[in-house]
């Protein structure tokens, strides 16, 4: 099964949780609707535009209304604690979050008591909490743009607002970071670098660059990295491995965004509305 | 170097340790108690206060405290209680703190700009000053933040440190700022190193 777990910017709901559907741009989970918009939503959007492409079972999401200060987030924390020992994930996906490192150390503990380990996934505030934690190295995948890769490169910095001046200075020099990550035991198995390039690293070693169509105006869109993480999330649950997950999915968002024809001002739900096809392109490309 | 010239390297040095001997920091639950509480004590004229890293038995994964001249603490505290925001506890430290980055990053799309501190990425049009897009982040402020900025102009938007609660909204008011520089805005606080890209 695939579970999916964030925060939603909202007031007005706690815990909720539930199957998720995408019908144009509204996004369903359970019974409540909610705005294909930048962050969790648009992970489980894009998560479950994959799924639907390949007719597997709907994923399944815990989420909570949580504008920053806190409280959705903590709820999040406690029930992936005390029901992911009960269930059958194979694939989590973790995203938008408040960075609780004691949460986060009890939900660890929870998935360790798990007779099988699900894949995790982890990128936004979770991968934060994750790196603070000093529990990297138990996730299987990070997903950082340049910005956060200086953040997990800086074995100092709690979170990527301290990251330190020095490592900011190399985000032109990705491949130096990447392996400051790996040294420094900062990084799960797989990383997902994304940016004007996308490098996709295993077991410390850069096994893979996606650098075409470059669309520069990707970057200034909220929601570009989301996609990757949910697209890639949907990959792996129908089986592909971590690294043939992360190659479409880069691939795939690049085609999405370049069918949009984008400018620095469009906004999320054009490119997830692209996905089927962008997904056809490159699984045509393929073969 | 000359003997007297030695004389005010060493007395430099023994005053920069008293410096650092002589500051504490304030420890709040929230990130936004500390913004609201650097703004109050600034605008009370107490200019020696920096927001810095916790230290690391108080973090969280997403925490700010206020560092402050010891010597001070009296008259700050009491502005702070006046105010109904006291911190949690308070404790002195003896090491150079960590503060959060204020290098800020430009890219220039011609009709749009994007400014990047850290992990958070602001982007406006040139000729409306109109906030497009927000990028980057992971706390759960910012997709709220999003919603209550874009579409807005630089001068009609509420600053992230005013509506934000995390360090990613601290972070997204430093673009914000920088934004309103480079727009040509007034009550614009400069990064402290940008970079055109």
């Amino acid at each position: 099964m695939l579970l999916l777990a964030g925060t939603l910017p909202t007031n007005d709901i706690e815990l909720h949780t539930g199957n998720s559907h995408l019908q144009g741009e509204i996004l369903t989970i359970g019974d409540m609707p909610f705005p294909l918009n930048r962050g969790t939503a648009s992970m489980i959007g894009a998560a479950s535009v994959v799924v639907n492409y390949f007719g597997d079972a709907l994923p399944m999401c815990v989420v909570a209304g949580d504008i920053g200060k806190r409280s959705g987030s903590r709820l999040i924390y406690r029930h992936l604690a005390r029901y992911l020992p009960k269930t059958d994930v194979t694939v989590l996906g973790l995203h938008y979050i408040v960075p609780d490192i004691g949460l986060h150390n009890q939900m660890m503990t929870s998935i360790r008591k798990m007779s099988s380990r699900p894949c995790l996934i982890a990128d936004a505030g979770f991968m934060y909490v994750a790196k603070a934690s000093g529990q990297a190295r138990f996730y299987d995948l990070f997903l950082p743009d340049v910005g956060e890769l200086a953040f997990l490169a800086d074995d100092k910095a709690s979170h990527p607002a301290y990251t330190r001046g020095f490592l900011t200075r190399q985000e032109d020099d990705p491949v130096k970071l990447i392996q400051r990550t790996y040294n420094s035991c900062n990084a799960p198995r797989y990383l997902c670098v994304k940016g004007k390039t996308d490098y996709i690293c295993a077991n410390g070693e850069m096994v893979e660059k996606v650098d075409e169509p470059v669309i520069e105006e990707l970057e200034a869109i909220g929601g570009t990295g989301d996609t990757i993480t949910g697209m890639v999330a949907g990959l792996i649950n129908h089986g592909f491995s971590i690294q043939e997950a992360c190659s479409i999915a880069c691939k795939v968002n690049r085609k999405a965004g370049e069918t949009v024809k984008p400018t620095p001002a469009t906004q999320i739900h054009e490119i997830i509305s692209k996905i089927p096809q962008a997904l056809d392109s490159v699984f045509e490309r393929m073969e | 170097m000359s003997l007297l010239q030695n004389l005010f390297t060493k007395k430099r040095k023994y005053n920069t340790r008293e410096h650092l001997d002589g500051r504490g920091l304030l420890i709040y639950n929230s990130v936004n108690d500390v913004i609201q509480a650097e703004s109050l004590l600034k605008k009370a004229d107490f200019d020696d206060i920096r927001v810095v890293a916790p230290p690391p038995q108080y973090r969280t994964g997403c925490d700010l405290c206020l560092e402050i001249p010891i010597i001070e603490q009296i008259a700050i505290i009491r502005v702070l209680e006046h105010n109904k925001l006291s911190p949690e506890d308070i404790i002195q430290v003896n090491q150079d703190s960590i503060r959060p980055t204020e290098i800020c990053k430009i890219k220039d799309f011609g009709e749009y700009v994007m400014v990047r501190a850290a992990n958070m990425k602001l982007t406006f049009e040139k000729s409306s000053q109109k906030i497009v897009n927000i990028s980057g982040g992971g706390c759960s402020d910012v997709p709220y933040l999003a919603n209550e900025m874009i579409e807005k102009t630089l001068s009609e938007a509420h600053s992230p440190r005013e509506i934000g609660y995390t360090l990613c909204a601290y972070s997204l008011a430093i673009a914000f700022e920088e934004a309103k520089k480079n727009g040509g805005l007034p009550d614009a606080a400069p990064c402290r190193d940008t970079a055109n890209k």
